[in-house]
């Protein structure tokens, strides 16, 4: 076995952060192990220093006084490493032992530069015992989870959309785009969307007991009288309309217009009252997909629909390779789980690149979506060539920080 | 005649008279039939040695700079001296090395010796993936560091300022053309450098000889490849569509011709038919055929069809219909003629050759065998020896016969073995 897929085990344990979740286990499984929200929650003391940050979907979710949550990611990056790196230890905790003999391998965005990865492997040398360690790019990974070296990945996360082309498992940087559209904008556009419909939004821990109601009532239900701050509101508002997204919001096929049918759909909030959705469902999804300025567009990448994006993308590249990145797109990441979401983005490159063909990949099992770049990493730290590329802890102290985050993860 | 079975009910005393043997069977105190169990068993395999064990072993790779340490699992003993198994994979493309005094074969205005080295270290690094090396192809932020330390460490900096801005500029458009000539061109004059040139270096050479105009027109043209509509790549496709049709049916075209010119009897007909291929050529062969044909005496034609008319293809019939041999045929043979000239009126051809024996009727499974006993009654073999047309037509019918009368016989069998059980039953409840 070994022979024919060139693997050659040495136990090695990859991490995979990502703004919504960071996923932790071994190399050569085919799931992550251990997959813990990227949410935090924390207290602060009276002179205004942060203590007692715990981790963990059941504590980050429970409604207690005072205790305020927040998320170490920025635009994919981790913006707050002191955080980070607990969350890491959590997430890493069941490897965390076995570290000392086993390298670690870290999934990064491409965009990360090299005083990023310089952070990032500070926290493998210097937090863990791990004798090397590795960075590699999610793009590469998600690629490689489909059996593929070349390609286009597209990864539709939570804090970005980003649109990847690789080559030979290298990242073309100047081609590679990313934009806001993402995950966490759909859920702004779907807030504001029901703001605008007049429903109010209570989280399900601000219920206590509620009665059945016809569709279009108006809710009846006892408020818990619990004091929670300002961040936890939020993101528990914020768990609702996931709900709402996951369940309702989908994306046209071909683009929206007057003409497309839009079938109505029921939700029932957690309060209770319930109401009908057609065109909005449709509308929202196609907010990520339509070109044109918002609010949110502050440069131009943003001010592009996702498709459009894509497309831009693909011609950047020299025409040598348009015909390869059409035929290997893979699709990854949660958002890309919308309804619909492939189909329209392999309409619209039909559309736009009549002469190529395009072939989606993008895998029908919900987990394999989510956890594309983990599996990616998983099958690259297992490999037999890879053992090579390690940076280990020797070469860390005697080439030091700066030379090896600009000459190793290339 | 008597049946196998029939015999045996005279064997069985203790039979009912009449039972039938299969009912009978089923009565009674009946001793299960003995199963043969033929013996598959192996028993356990006697393995002499044990099993080899895996052990979690340290290695070192040899593709790596340093003596990092990881562990893997290796059967059996862990050889220490063992090359890692994947170290031989590390391969680098060799990409020339060159020294100062070089510099000056491959001098250019544009490109500064600094910059050459810059290229060539990428090419090194990314193993001359082109479309990599142009991605980060980024001496400009070299630039920038170097002046940045420059300054920090001398104040007159501005002196090398003005040559600097043009390259910089230049560097910054280059395309992965502009790179891929440049480094074309160093190793081309690095190899006319030596004395000597193998006959696998001349090629190289040739090889390397890297037309930036031609690269960048054929871009061009795949750019416009790309780029066009719909509706021209959908007006492409039904043209290439056609133009298989066509093909295919010139080909269809050219085979049905030959066929027709090999079965048209003529001399030339086993030459090349190429003269024939245009309706022109086609147009005087049938000329010179009927010329030929009228010139032949009538017998003469009579008996080649005769002879091979059985055996004519479908097509040809109708030809040989409006021959002379139809004609004759026509006038009404008697059927001592007909015989003798084998001739014989079908409603419609099979296509094919056949076997006139396959022809013969075929009896269902269970009278085959009853059959089979009738013929070595009669001492006739179960198919002609010699199936002429007349054999196979009277064994066709002595088929049918045995066939019939086997059916009646089994009728009857049955009608009177009931009778003999309902008589039987009905003596023993009278008395
Ligand atoms: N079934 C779904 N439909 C739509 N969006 C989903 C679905 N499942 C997850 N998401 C969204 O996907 C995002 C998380 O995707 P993920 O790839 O895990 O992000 P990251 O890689 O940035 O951690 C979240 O915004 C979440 O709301």
């Amino acid at each position: 076995m070994a022979q024919v897929y060139g693997a050659d085990e040495v136990n090695a344990v990859v991490l995979d952060p990502g703004a919504a979740w960071t996923r932790t286990g071994w190399a050569g499984e085919d799931a992550p192990s251990a997959t813990v929200s990227s949410w935090y929650s924390y207290m602060k003391d009276d002179d205004g220093t942060i203590s007692r940050r715990q981790y963990g979907d059941d504590i980050v979710n429970m409604a207690r006084a005072n205790v305020e949550v927040a998320n170490p990611y920025e635009d994919g990056l981790v913006s707050d490493f002191e955080a980070a790196q607990e969350l890491w230890n959590v997430a890493l905790a069941s490897e965390m032992a076995s570290l000392e003999d086993a390298p670690l391998m870290v999934t990064q965005p491409s965009w990360g530069d090299s005083s990023y990865q310089r952070q990032v492997m500070e926290y493998c040398f210097e937090k863990t015992k791990t004798p090397a360690a590795y960075l590699a790019k999610s793009a590469v990974c998600s690629l490689f989870s489909a059996g593929r070296g070349s390609g286009l990945v597209i990864d539709a996360g939570a804090q970005t959309l980003s649109i990847t082309p690789v080559i030979d498992g290298l990242v073309l940087n100047k081609p590679s785009i990313r934009t806001k559209r993402a995950g966490n904008y759909l859920n702004t556009q779907i807030l504001a969307a029901l703001t605008d419909l007049k429903h109010e939004i209570v989280p399900w821990y601000q219920v206590s007991k509620k009665e059945v109601v016809e569709l279009g009532e108006p809710a009846k239900y006892t408020k818990k009288g619990i004091e929670t701050t300002s961040s936890y509101h939020d993101l528990q508002v914020q768990r609702v309309i996931d709900d709402f997204k996951e369940s309702l919001v989908q994306v046209s096929g071909v683009p929206l217009d007057e003409k497309t049918e839009t079938p109505a759909r029921t939700y029932e909030f957690p309060d209770g009252h319930s109401a009908e959705f057609g065109k909005e469902r449709f509308e929202l999804g196609e907010s990520l997909f339509r070109n044109g300025s918002d609010e949110m567009s502050d440069d131009s990448e943003n001010s592009k629909g996702v498709s459009q994006l894509v497309i831009d993308v693909i011609n950047n590249c020299d025409v040598d390779i348009r015909a390869n990145l059409t035929n290997n797109i893979v699709i990854t990441g949660g958002t890309s789980l919308l309804q619909g979401f492939t189909a329209r983005i392999n309409h619209d490159l039909q559309q736009a690149f009549p002469a190529l063909k395009i072939r989606l990949y993008a895998p029908g099992n919900m987990t394999e979506r989510r956890n594309a770049s983990w599996l990616g990493g998983s099958i690259l730290a297992s490999l037999g060539t890879f053992h090579q590329l390690w940076v280990s802890k020797q070469e860390w102290d005697e080439v030091g920080a700066e030379q090896i985050a600009a000459k190793r993860f290339r | 005649m008597s049946l196998p079975a029939v015999k045996k009910l005279k064997t069985e005393v203790r039979r009912p008279d009449g039972m039938q043997r299969e009912l009978y069977s089923l009565l009674g105190e009946n001793t299960p039939p003995v199963m043969v169990v033929p013996d598959h068993y192996k028993g356990k395999p006697n393995w002499r040695q044990k099993a080899t064990p895996w052990n979690w072993c340290p290695f070192t790779n040899r593709a790596r700079d340093d003596s990092l340490v990881l562990k893997h699992w290796v059967r059996g003993q862990p050889d220490t001296d063992e090359i890692y198994r994947f170290a031989k994979f590390n391969v680098k493309i060799n990409v020339p090395e060159w020294s100062d005094e070089d510099y000056q074969l491959f001098k250019r205005d544009e490109w500064t010796i600094e910059e050459t080295r810059y290229l060539f270290d990428l090419c090194r690094e990314f193993d001359l993936r082109w479309l990599v090396i142009h991605d980060r192809y980024d001496y400009q932020s070299v630039l920038d560091r170097r002046s940045s330390v420059d300054s920090s460490v001398e104040a007159g900096a501005e002196k090398s300022d003005a040559p600097d801005d043009q390259i910089q500029n230049v560097s910054q458009l280059r395309t992965i053309e502009d790179l891929k000539s440049r480094y074309y061109e160093v190793c081309s004059a690095l190899l006319r450098k030596s004395s000597y040139l193998s006959p696998n270096d001349e090629e190289l050479l040739e090889q390397m000889n890297f037309s930036k105009e031609n690269e960048v027109k054929r871009k061009a043209h795949l750019e416009r490849l790309m780029s066009r509509s719909p509706n021209q790549v959908a007006e492409e496709e039904a043209l290439v569509l056609e133009c298989r049709r066509l093909e295919a049916l010139a080909d269809q075209m050219a085979h049905e011709r030959a066929e027709i010119i090999s079965l048209l009897d003529t001399p030339a007909a086993t030459g090349s038919i190429a003269q024939y291929q245009s309706s022109q050529g086609v147009t005087s062969l049938h000329q010179q055929l009927l010329a030929e044909k009228s010139r032949k005496p009538k017998e003469h034609v009579n008996i080649v069809n005769a002879q091979s008319g059985p055996a004519f293809k479908k097509g040809h019939v109708d030809e040989a219909k409006s021959g002379l041999a139809a004609q004759i045929i026509q006038k009404r043979l008697s059927t001592k003629e007909e015989a003798a000239y084998g001739i014989t009126y079908h409603e419609k051809f099979a296509p094919g050759v056949y076997l006139r024996s396959a022809k013969l009727t075929t009896l269902k499974q269970n009278q085959a065998s009853r059959a089979q006993s009738v013929f070595n009654e009669l001492s006739i073999p179960m198919r002609p020896i010699m199936p002429t047309a007349k054999v196979a037509a009277k064994f066709d019918t002595l088929l049918q016969s045995i066939s019939l009368l086997l059916d009646a016989k089994r009728a009857l069998d049955k009608i009177e073995a009931e009778l003999r059980v309902s008589k039987e039953v009905k003596a023993n409840s009278g008395s």
